[in-house]
């Protein structure tokens, strides 16, 4: 079983993203925000992060970088939404910085299921 | 003026080079008092450019020893001035006037008398010559000026030229006796000026003085911009002569007209700008809804057997679901700087695929006709985003047809600009791949024309466009450096050329002037 921390600040979405994650067998764990991403790290060793980048309080390209810092064995697939002025840079800075892939919101299942299978192989 | 006075009394001569001082101030007088120092004086300045207009011979009292005087003047002299004698001989009187002109005979000029008469003689000289010097004045004026002038009567019911300056052979390339034909103006002004001709001509005869512009040939063929300004005058005879100048404004129109395009390339940037940064916020927040519910409808229909009645809820909500990722992607298009991917495309097969496409997706009554001059150009690009660009256009004129039944022609051609044709396209010279779009639809007015590339814009209902397409359309073929014309008819239809720069001249060498055998490819 795999333990994921999934960081994001859109409750719905975190919502369905843990029931398909569960159903899929893995063990989920949630933040809304970065900091509470951080800090979970500390007391939940996971198998990996999927994090959003465009987050209140602490954003997504700040926590990776902190992440790294402090867990650089955590593999860390990040997502957006885009869209606002540059964010499409946001992601690719994001891989630059250590994020293992990349999926661009809105994004079917089976996308994600291989980024973690090529994750954590 | 110079004058060489010779006296044979130095007090004499002093009294009377005073008075002629006062009464003509302009007159440079010189003073000799003997014969040899006059000859002297005239032999050293008859080379001069100013050498002496006059010779003024006083108080030689007998008229032998004058005759011998002036005798010795004008002997082996070629340029002679002209001799005045002042003598205060009475006429009739023995020795007197007569005396004198016998002893000149034909060498000299006499004057009798009054020191006045002899001031206004020099006058008269000098208005001459003032006068010549404001000719040459205005000669050499006119032919520095920019404007070419002209005099007009009015005769049998229009106005004839009666004098043209003659700067108008460099300045337009017509000889003045061009111009001075009845019909030259006529002949040669712009045909839709010739209307405004009986309005002018009425405005000007009720105003006095008419300022026009209008276009004229000029004597290569060429079209120029030219600034007309007519005063009229009125004789004492009661008829009117009309008085003018023509101003060549050609490159002050060209200046203004690329002013008004890039002050509306501006604003539509700007827009583009705003828009892209609000569409680009609005995007981030659709997503991540749509991320929401694209999820959620997997997991449901993972919950429900696949015969269940809500299936078919689900597959419909998917579908909408799909659309609405493809228009945000679309709007997306406008938050982030288009930068095409860069491969080098051969444009004949991309429009063959895609048209074959198109044939597969629009109705049959609808003919689509391809045609391809044998250049085949290849330009630097990305294959999406330029099938992006035929598939939009292709779209519209589908859309223009309104369901009847129509055509849409895609032509592809080799254009080399020049310097005249680049500037107006607004290119660098070179060679431009050039696909033309064409359609019988219904048509656009002016309004719609002009703002046909902004984003948002569309004249269908609402729920049938986005106005988006062409936008994007207007959005790629910037972001692969060319340009996009529209021109539109009501009623006619609406042609769309799109010059893509091609990526090798070598590749289009023969391409030039073949245009006129193409190859047509009816897929109708």
């Amino acid at each position: 079983m795999t333990a994921i921390l999934l960081v994001d600040d859109d409750e719905a979405f975190r919502t369905m993203m843990t029931r398909t994650l569960t159903r899929a067998g893995h063990d989920v764990v949630e933040a809304g925000d970065g900091r509470t991403a951080l800090r979970m790290l500390d007391s939940h060793p996971v198998d990996l992060m999927i994090t959003d980048i465009i987050m209140p309080d602490k954003e997504g390209i700040e926590t990776i970088v902190a992440v790294r810092k402090s867990h650089p064995e955590l593999k860390i697939i990040a997502m957006s939404g885009g869209g606002r002025v540059r964010a499409d840079d946001y992601l690719e800075m994001a891989q630059g910085l250590g994020a293992f892939r990349v999926l661009r919101k809105p994004f079917e299942s089976e996308e994600l299921f291989k980024a973690i299978r090529e994750a954590l192989p | 003026m110079k004058v060489l006075h010779f006296a044979d009394s130095p007090h004499a001569a002093s009294r009377v080079a005073e008075q002629i001082r006062q009464s003509a101030p302009h007159i440079e007088i010189e003073t000799v008092v003997s014969l040899p120092e006059a000859l002297a004086r005239l032999e050293e300045t008859s080379d001069d450019p100013d050498h002496f207009a006059v010779v003024v011979l006083q108080g030689l009292c007998s008229s032998s020893e004058l005759g011998e005087i002036v005798q010795q003047l004008c002997d082996d002299r070629g340029r002679q001035p002209p001799i005045v004698v002042l003598s205060s001989a009475v006429e009739g009187a023995p020795g007197g006037h007569g005396a004198v002109t016998a002893a000149v005979k034909d060498d000299a000029v006499t004057h009798a008398g009054e020191l006045v008469a002899l001031a206004r003689t020099f006058e008269l000289a000098q208005a001459n010559a003032t006068l010549s010097h404001s000719v040459r004045q205005l000669q050499e004026l006119m032919s520095t000026s920019p404007a070419v002038l002209y005099r007009l009567v009015k005769r049998d019911g229009g106005f004839i030229p009666t004098w043209v300056s003659p700067n108008i052979e460099e300045i337009f390339g017509y000889t003045v006796p061009e111009a001075m034909l009845p019909d030259w103006w006529t002949s040669h002004v712009h045909p839709d000026y010739l209307e405004r001709i009986p309005a002018s001509e009425a405005l000007l005869l009720e105003r006095g003085r008419l300022s026009h512009e209008y276009q004229f040939y000029d004597g290569n063929g060429d079209l120029r911009w030219i600034h007309d300004e007519q005063r009229l005058l009125r004789n004492p005879s009661g008829t009117f002569e009309v008085v003018g100048s023509w101003n060549d404004m050609t490159e002050e129109m060209r200046l203004k007209e690329s002013r008004v395009t890039l002050e509306g390339e501006l604003r539509l940037a700007q827009k583009m700008e705003a828009l892209g940064t609000l569409a680009g916020g609005m995007a981030h927040e659709l997503n991540n809804s749509l991320a929401t519910i694209i999820g959620n409808l997997e997991l449901a229909r993972q919950d429900v057997a696949a015969d269940a009645p809500v299936v078919e809820s689900l597959v419909e909500i998917g579908k909408a679901s799909q659309r609405a990722k493809l228009l945000v992607q679309r709007v997306l298009a406008f938050s982030r700087p288009m930068q095409p991917a860069r491969s080098v495309i051969r444009l004949r097969p991309l429009i063959e695929e895609t048209m074959q496409l198109m044939r597969s997706t629009l109705p049959a009554d609808l003919e689509l006709v391809t045609s391809f001059d044998d250049s085949r150009p290849e330009v630097l690009g990305d294959p999406t985003q330029l099938d992006q660009v035929l598939v939009n256009l292709c779209s519209n004129a589908w859309q223009a047809m309104e369901g009847r039944p129509g055509q849409i022609d895609v032509r592809l051609t080799t254009a080399h600009t020049d310097d005249i044709t680049s500037a107006w396209l607004k290119l660098p010279p070179g060679h431009y791949a050039h696909m033309k779009v064409r359609d019988n639809g219904r048509g656009m007015d002016a309004g719609t024309r002009e703002r046909v590339f902004e984003p948002f814009f569309t004249t269908k209902s609402v729920g049938q466009g986005t106005g988006l397409g062409l936008s994007v359309v207007h959005a790629i073929v910037r972001a692969h450096d060319g340009v996009i014309l529209v021109e539109s008819e009501l009623g006619v239809g609406t042609t769309f050329d799109i010059y893509l720069p091609t990526t090798d001249a070598a590749a289009v060498v023969g391409a030039i002037g073949s245009t006129g055998d193409l190859e047509k490819d009816d897929r109708g």
